[in-house]
């Protein structure tokens, strides 16, 4: 994508149509304080905002810059992502893939940049536990559940729920959140395996059950890390299946090196390259794109 | 009842216990002395203290069995809940003691202190003494838990500070200055709400208020792990980060659940003091934690009824033993460990298990055939 494409997505999200120097988007920022509806939104706290996805976009991030010890794990990265929409990404090691998602979930902090969930929450405010509140979960590579607790209990300790001491103590599964469960254990396909314990499955079976948790937690924005590592083929196409199932009503980011798995699930591709986009598009369009061949397919 | 279902050796501990608590009050108080039947009064207090026991190894397998806190201070809890009992009872004594003094207790006379610590104030109370027997293992329970477990400490460091509490207060306690008796800690009890300590009714009371405790520790205990708090609580066992991860806050789970732990060991050293007759420094030995962690294990770790059984078969072992060879005990007590951990790592409890499924097992088989 051109410089001059980039600043034209830029201008048309997150209201920037005036952002042509300091002073001016003092002004604008000025106005928008002024504004009657919220005068007082620099007092509501950043998470109780409500997620506007209305131009599309629910993850936007802009200008993002991270260094390690002179290193820049991430280089003027602009990345947005639709609500509904599965993306994956691809990119070699240190390409800066890992260090975004940690950048998103509040893990690591940016040296400069800006990152958004839909128009309004700045997640550069918010701490991890905020911003899984306010919808972004995040699946790590190595798949952890609890090993002693059913599939079933895995999933109902991870429901959305209050989660203090003596709710949690006198908490009862109401029919609702029964029925929630049954959903997510059908939807991962582990219905027959709801009362086995969880040390028993299979690896795929507890990759999925990580990810039915992730979906108990009701999460807007899903991003998963690597989640057919050490799978078999078929384990791959049954989460090529369940990854396809959840877009639309949830947006997804995936991460993975398995080109044949990218290319079964994938609408659009964004590849990484030293920290920053070095393409993006469908998988024809990118794999046929002479720098990403360069960098990273070609090798 | 639904607290015990799916718990049949819940079900068959509580049912024993019961059994036990009638018959041997029964054969205590009214079979007579002649007749073979008849159970002492030392047998009684001896089960009394058991059933002590085996509450203070159900509040050790709490936190063990199910948080994976090992706690090798548990002994400090018992004994504070002792010495709050014991106190009570040493006011109780008034002017009955050696020196006859209507308020201060013999040791205070006999170190020339003029007037009752302030820490003593209240303890002529019943139920204020009932209040601190909690209050008081549960308060340190809690600032302890409090600074350990928010600064997340875990592990074998976390054992090792809970066997230095233990070690730090058996010290401090030794010492006279303390105003809690020094070495000789408190002891020479009269009577408790007006009961005499000595009669074979207050003797079989104490049993079974010792029983009642039990069963509802027991209950109170089988609540809380059937509760999706315990579900919690086994997933911080299993893998602490990730419970921390989708939304639980640990620290605060593991301190309310050691507190309650605490509160309950306190309980158990109540009704261990007046039966025993004594309550001194020793208690608080770190050896004491350590013998207690290994009744949980013996009985099988994470079962709660295993702990009752442990206690139990451990203690009446170390009655048997001190008895007939007093130096092999501790070596008993050591190879006892080492068979455990080896041959049955899930313990007692978990060999009935294995026994019910093969027996389920050798069922099945013979339905097929």
């Amino acid at each position: 994508m051109s410089p001059v494409a980039d600043n034209e997505r830029d201008l048309l999200h997150r209201d920037r149509a005036f952002d042509f120097s300091a002073q001016q988007r003092a002004w604008v920022q000025f106005k928008e304080s002024m504004r009657r509806d919220r005068t007082f939104e620099f007092l509501v706290k950043a998470k109780d905002l409500e997620l506007d996805v209305s131009h599309g976009p629910i993850l936007y991030i802009e200008d993002l810059n991270v260094s390690f010890d002179g290193f820049k794990a991430i280089n003027h990265l602009n990345f947005y992502v639709d609500a509904g929409e599965l993306r994956c990404v691809i990119g070699a090691n240190g390409a800066g893939k890992t260090t975004m998602m940690d950048i998103i979930t509040g893990k690591t902090r940016p040296d400069s940049g800006s990152v958004y969930f839909g128009q309004k929450i700045d997640l550069l405010r918010l701490s991890e536990p905020e911003i899984a509140e306010i919808g972004i979960g995040r699946k790590f590579q190595k798949p952890t559940v609890f090993e002693h607790h059913t599939s079933f209990e895995n999933l109902e300790l991870a429901m959305a729920a209050d989660k203090r001491v003596f709710p949690t103590l006198l908490a009862r599964l109401t029919a609702a959140q029964r029925e929630r469960i049954d959903e997510v254990l059908e939807t991962i396909g582990l219905t027959e395996h709801a009362r086995r314990e969880a040390g028993s499955l299979s690896h795929g079976q507890k990759q999925w059950l990580e990810i039915g948790m992730l979906l108990m937690q009701d999460p807007l924005l899903l991003l998963v890390d690597e989640p057919v590592a050490g799978m078999t083929h078929q384990e791959m196409d049954r989460t090529a299946e369940l990854l396809l199932s959840l877009q639309g009503k949830h947006s997804v980011v995936v991460v993975e090196h398995d080109m044949d798995f990218v290319r079964s699930i994938a609408r659009r591709v964004t590849v990484l390259h030293q920290g920053s986009v070095l393409a993006e598009g469908s998988m024809d369009q990118v794999q046929n794109d002479p720098r990403v061949v360069e960098v990273y397919l070609g090798e | 009842m639904t607290l015990l279902k799916g718990d049949t050796g819940g079900q068959v501990m509580l049912g024993l216990l019961l059994a036990v608590a009638i018959v041997v009050s029964v054969l205590n108080l009214a079979v007579p002395e002649a007749n073979p039947l008849h159970v002492s009064t030392y047998t009684v207090t001896l089960l009394g203290k058991y059933l002590t026991y085996a509450l203070l190894a159900v509040a050790v397998d709490l936190v063990w069995g199910y948080l994976g806190i090992l706690s090798l201070g548990h002994g400090a809890f018992f004994a504070l809940g002792g010495y709050a009992m014991g106190m009570y009872l040493m006011r109780q004594i008034g002017d009955r003691g050696v020196y006859g003094d209507p308020i201060l207790p013999d040791f205070m006379v006999f170190l020339d202190w003029q007037e009752l610590p302030w820490f003593w104030h209240g303890f002529d109370m019943f139920w204020f003494a009932a209040l601190m027997v909690v209050l008081v293992p549960g308060a340190l329970a809690f600032v302890f838990g409090w600074l350990a477990f928010r600064s997340r400490v875990t592990g074998v460091y976390l054992s090792i500070i809970t066997q230095a509490l233990t070690y730090a207060l058996m010290l401090a306690f030794f010492r006279n200055e303390m105003g809690f008796g020094g070495n000789n800690g408190l002891t020479d009890f009269k009577d408790l709400l007006g009961f005499d300590l000595q009669a074979d009714s207050t003797r079989v009371g104490l049993f079974i208020a010792s029983a009642i405790a039990l069963a509802l520790g027991y209950l109170a205990c089988r609540w809380i792990v059937t509760s999706k708090l315990g579900r919690v609580a086994v997933a911080i066992r299993d893998a602490e980060a990730r419970t921390r991860f989708i939304g639980y806050r640990v620290d605060r789970v593991k301190v309310a659940i050691w507190t309650f732990s605490a509160m309950l060991a306190g309980i158990a050293g109540a009704l261990y003091v007046p039966q025993v007759g004594i309550i001194n420094p020793g208690e608080f030995s770190p050896l004491n934690s350590i013998e207690l962690v290994v009744w949980v294990a013996v009985g099988g770790r994470a079962t709660l009824y295993g702990a009752v059984v442990g206690a139990v078969v451990v203690n009446y072992g170390k009655t048997y033993f001190t008895g007939a060879f007093p130096e092999a005990w501790l070596f008993a007590l050591g190879g006892l460990f080492v068979l455990v951990t080896l041959f049955l790592p899930k313990g007692i409890a978990g060999l009935f298990r294995q026994l019910k499924r093969r027996r389920s097992g050798a069922m099945a088989e013979g339905a097929a055939v």
